[in-house]
């Protein structure tokens, strides 16, 4: 017979280390963080589509072969206002306008990433 | 111990069809949280019992055929790329936390649901051609731990009880 899985000590120290690790990206990237952007980076299918200011409020409609998003700029946010997706969560991840913030339509392949000025050379270097 | 072939292709088909009735089930429940790829990962139980059985290679291919499977009938070609790089780097990740590490099976499963989440925002960081995606790593850190711990706990609970009894 072999030897029954106990709970051992190092099974707590990766527990504990995955909990710990997760509840600091955590605070970092959701509390920490966050600044006021000032862009959205619009990006379709892999490539880039465009950089909008969030000061300026915009509507864009983005056509794709069988699929329509529109992405509404207002009061310095971004949402995503309509979507052709089967699982709407790109609606429903709501108002961002921290920089790193993002709305992703996974099924549509549209991603909108709020950068703020100092990520701008950042995106131009990729 | 091990069982004659036609009990063997039995017992996996068996698995196979448990595995995609919970896809099935969770592709229809709706989850409250508005991020992309959280999910129970119910059908992991299934792949996990079997590898608790020291079986992983049966443990793959049932795991791999039901991500074709259910992708087939639920998806699209893209969730199955998707669900394939979660699915591959989660199994590899708990091959080893059980085989080589010796890690107890619910903390084996907690690794593969983070690991499962990790492989899909690399997936999609590739798809999408962004970074954006990172974002949604703290959350789903989060719930591949959660879900990871409560499917380690029904699996490692199922093994316990009637693991003896299942022949592959």
């Amino acid at each position: 017979m072999k030897e029954k899985s106990r709970f051992r000590k190092k099974d707590v120290i990766i527990i504990l280390s995955l909990v710990i690790f997760a509840a600091l990206s955590f605070i970092l990237i959701y509390l920490v963080l966050p600044k006021t952007g000032d862009k959205v980076v619009i990006t379709v299918n892999g490539e880039e589509y465009g950089i909008y200011p969030l000061s300026v409020d915009k509507e864009i409609e983005i056509k794709q072969i069988d699929k329509t998003n529109i992405i509404v700029i207002e009061n310095g946010e971004v949402y995503m206002k309509e979507a052709d997706c089967p699982d709407k969560l790109c609606i429903k991840m709501g108002k961002k306008s921290k920089g790193g913030q993002s709305i992703i339509c996974l099924p549509n392949k549209i991603s909108a990433e709020v950068i703020t000025g100092e990520d701008k050379y950042d995106s131009i270097a990729q | 111990m091990t069982a004659s072939r036609s009990k063997k292709v039995a017992t996996l088909a068996l698995f196979l069809a448990l595995a995609m009735i919970l896809s099935y089930v969770e592709a229809i429940v709706p989850i409250p949280i508005p991020v992309p790829g959280i999910k129970l990962g119910l059908a992991n139980s299934a792949v996990l019992i079997i590898l608790l059985l020291e079986k992983p290679g049966d443990a793959l291919l049932v795991s791999l055929v039901r991500i074709f499977l259910s992708g087939l009938l639920f998806g699209n070609a893209f969730s199955i790329i998707y669900s394939l790089s979660g699915g591959i780097l989660s199994f590899v990740i708990m091959f080893l936390a059980i085989k080589l590490i010796k890690l107890h099976p619910v903390t084996a499963s907690i690794l593969g649901g983070v690991f499962h989440n990790i492989g899909q925002v690399i997936a999609a960081c590739f798809i999408l051609g962004t970074k954006a995606v990172l974002y949604y790593i703290p959350v789903l850190l989060v719930s591949g731990i959660i879900t990871g711990a409560l499917i380690g706990i029904i699996s490692n609970e199922i093994h316990k009880r009637i693991g003896g009894k299942i022949l592959i």
